[in-house]
C-alpha cells in the first residue's frame, strides 16, 4: 500500500511542481519505489521539471479513459532508480479528471508504488480537489507573503472537509508547513514574513523552509530536479524536508542571514 | 446557495430517536459538526400526532445537532416551531420523487438511516433501553479544538467555545456567547439571534470584523492598536458595542 502524498497550496507559483520533483526525486533515492503524478490537466509542467517532456506518449487522462495501460503511461526517471513520472494531458481539461477515474488509477499505482505524490494544480477547482481527495499526507507549500499564506490556510480547510479522510471520518490527513522561497535578508529588512509568523497563522508543524535560490530556476530550465543540483541550498534543504518527512530529525537551515566574513565585509564581496 | 441537511422524522419516540443517533454519532463523530439541520415532518407516519419540537431540538442538541427549521407539517406544527425559536420552510412540490430534486450524497445517508429506523419493528422481544431524558438545559455549548480555517464557517446555536485560532476570512456566529482562547483573526458574530446581552472574548484581538446582536464593527490595527493583540471582551453598552481589556493573570 502506497502513502499517498498531495504538494498543495491553493496559490499558483509559489514551487508546488518544483516541490514535487525534489520530494518524489528525494523519497527515490532513499529507495523507495515512487511515482510523481501531474495533475494540472491542461497546463503539463511537471514533465518539463523532471526533463522528460520528450518521452511522453500516453497521459493520465489517457489511462482514465483506458485508452493506454498504466505502464505505457508511466515514464521511468533517467537519473534516479525506483523513480517514475505519471504526466498530465496537455490537449485536455481537467474535467477530464473524473472521481472514478481518479480513485481507479490511483488504486493500481498504490499497489506497486510506496510513495505517490500528487503535484496538485493551482485553486480550489476540480484539479486541486482531485489531487487531495485520496491524500494521507499534505505538503501545504507556501511563500512568505500573505496571499499565500492565507490561501493555504483556505486549501487546509478543504482538506479538511472534502478529503476522503475528512468524508470517511478516518484519521486526518497529516498536514506539513514547507515554506518556499525564503529570503532571509528580505526577512531581517520586514519586506517578507518570518518563518514564526506563518507557523503562528497555519498552525501546522513546518517540514522545512526552502531558501530562495537562483539554482531553482536553472534547474527547472534544465530539466533538473533541485535536490540533485550538488550544493545548491535549496537542494540541500529539500534533501532535509525528505529526511524528515521520513521521520528523520534534522536542525532547520537557511533561516539566518549568512554572516559575511571579514573580507567580504571590507570589500562587499556579492551574497 | 446553502445546502441544509434534512433529517426525515417518521415516528416521534424520543427514546428511540436518542438511541439512533447514538449509533450514527458512533459511526460518525463528525456527521453532524458544523451543519444547520431541517427536520422533515412530511413523511410522518401519523400527520396528526403532536411533536414535542421544543424537546425534540433540545434532544437533537444534545448530541451536537442544529436543528434550524421544520420542514412541511401541519399549522399545529408551525406554531410550535416559531415558539421554540425555529424556522418553517414548505415542502418541496413532489415530495414522491424528492430524490430527482437537488439532493447531495450526504443528505441520502440520514434518510437512509432514518428510514431504516423506521422500518425496522421495535423489537418487542428486547427489553426497552432505560431511556434517560436528556438533560434540561437552555442551550447547549460548543466546544471547538480545532483551527477554522479561511471560508470555514461555523454557527452555532448556544454558547461557542473555540481553543484554536479563527483565521482571516473565516467566520464564527452563535446564538448565545463566544469564546476564543486562541488568535481571532476572522469574523465573530455573537448573540445573532437577537441576544444583546451576548459577549464575545478573545485572548488574542486581531479580528475582521466583530459583530453582537448586529451590532458590527469592522477592525483594523490602526485603529484599535491599543487592543491589538491583547485579551479582549467585546459586549453592548446600550446602543454602542464595547470593546475593554481583560485581566489574563499576571505577567510571566
Amino acid at each position: 500500500m502506497a502513502r499517498i502524498i498531495v504538494v498543495t497550496s491553493g496559490k499558483g507559483g509559489v514551487g508546488k511542481t518544483t516541490t514535487s520533483a525534489a520530494l518524489s526525486t528525494g523519497l527515490a533515492r532513499h529507495g523507495y519505489k515512487t511515482v510523481v503524478v501531474d495533475f494540472d490537466i491542461g497546463l503539463r509542467n511537471l514533465d518539463l521539471v523532471m526533463g522528460c517532456e520528450r518521452r511522453v506518449v500516453y497521459d493520465f487522462i489517457n489511462v482514465i479513459n483506458g485508452e493506454a495501460g498504466l505502464n505505457q503511461a508511466l515514464i521511468k526517471d533517467k537519473n534516479t532508480d525506483n523513480l517514475f513520472i505519471l504526466p498530465a494531458s496537455q490537449t485536455r481539461d481537467k474535467d477530464a479528471l473524473t472521481p472514478e477515474g481518479v480513485d481507479k488509477v490511483l488504486t493500481a499505482l498504490s499497489e506497486e508504488f510506496d510513495y505517490i505524490v500528487c503535484d496538485s494544480p493551482a485553486g480550489i477547482e476540480r484539479g486541486a480537489l482531485m489531487a487531495l481527495y485520496h491524500a494521507d499526507e499534505a505538503i501545504i507549500t507556501t511563500n512568505p507573503e500573505v496571499s499565500s499564506v492565507r490561501d493555504s490556510d483556505r486549501i487546509l480547510g478543504i482538506l479538511h472537509s472534502k478529503s476522503k479522510r475528512a468524508e470517511q471520518n478516518l484519521e486526518p490527513i497529516r498536514e506539513h508547513l514547507l515554506l518556499t522561497r525564503y529570503d532571509a535578508n528580505r526577512v531581517a529588512r520586514d519586506e517578507m514574513l518570518d518563518v514564526k509568523d506563518v507557523e503562528d497563522i497555519l498552525a501546522i508543524p513546518l517540514l522545512g523552509v526552502i531558501p530562495e535560490d537562483t539554482d531553482v530556476l536553472k534547474a527547472s530550465n534544465q530539466g533538473i530536479p533541485v535536490i540533485n543540483i550538488p550544493e545548491s541550498n535549496a537542494g540541500l534543504a529539500y534533501d532535509d524536508a525528505v529526511k524528515r518527512l521520513l521521520g528523520e530529525q534534522c536542525p532547520m537551515r537557511f533561516l539566518d542571514v549568512p554572516r559575511k566574513g571579514i573580507f567580504q565585509r571590507l570589500f562587499g564581496g556579492q551574497s | 446557495m446553502v445546502t441544509l441537511m434534512t433529517l426525515e422524522l417518521y415516528r416521534y419516540d424520543e427514546p428511540m430517536l436518542a438511541q439512533q443517533f447514538q449509533r450514527l454519532l458512533a459511526q460518525a463523530p463528525r456527521f453532524f459538526e458544523n451543519r444547520p439541520v431541517v427536520v422533515s415532518l412530511e413523511h410522518l407516519h401519523n400527520p396528526d400526532s403532536p411533536v414535542d419540537l421544543h424537546r425534540l431540538k433540545r434532544l437533537c442538541a444534545d448530541f451536537g445537532i442544529n436543528l434550524m427549521a421544520i420542514r412541511g407539517g401541519l399549522s399545529v406544527h408551525r406554531e410550535n416551531a416559531s415558539e421554540a425559536g425555529m424556522a418553517w420552510l414548505a415542502a418541496p412540490p413532489s415530495t414522491s420523487d424528492r430524490k430527482s430534486t437537488v439532493q447531495i450524497s450526504q443528505q441520502e445517508i440520514p434518510l437512509a438511516e432514518v428510514k431504516e429506523f423506521s422500518a425496522t419493528p421495535l423489537h418487542p422481544d428486547k427489553p426497552k433501553p432505560n431511556s434517560v431524558a436528556p438533560q434540561e438545559q437552555p442551550a447547549t455549548a460548543r466546544v471547538i479544538d480545532t483551527p477554522i480555517r479561511s471560508g470555514q464557517q461555523i454557527y452555532h446555536n448556544g454558547d461557542l467555545i473555540i481553543t484554536a485560532p479563527v483565521s482571516v476570512g473565516a467566520e464564527v456566529l452563535a446564538t448565545g456567547h463566544i469564546h476564543i482562547y486562541a488568535p481571532l483573526r476572522g469574523r465573530a458574530l455573537a448573540g445573532i439571534r437577537g441576544d444583546s446581552k451576548a459577549r464575545i472574548y478573545c485572548t488574542h484581538f486581531e479580528p475582521e470584523l466583530v459583530s453582537i446582536h448586529g451590532h458590527y464593527k469592522t477592525i483594523s490595527k490602526a485603529d484599535c492598536s491599543d487592543l491589538w493583540q491583547k485579551a479582549i471582551q467585546i459586549y453592548m453598552d446600550g446602543d454602542s458595542l464595547k470593546m475593554t481589556p481583560m485581566y489574563l493573570g499576571p505577567k510571566e
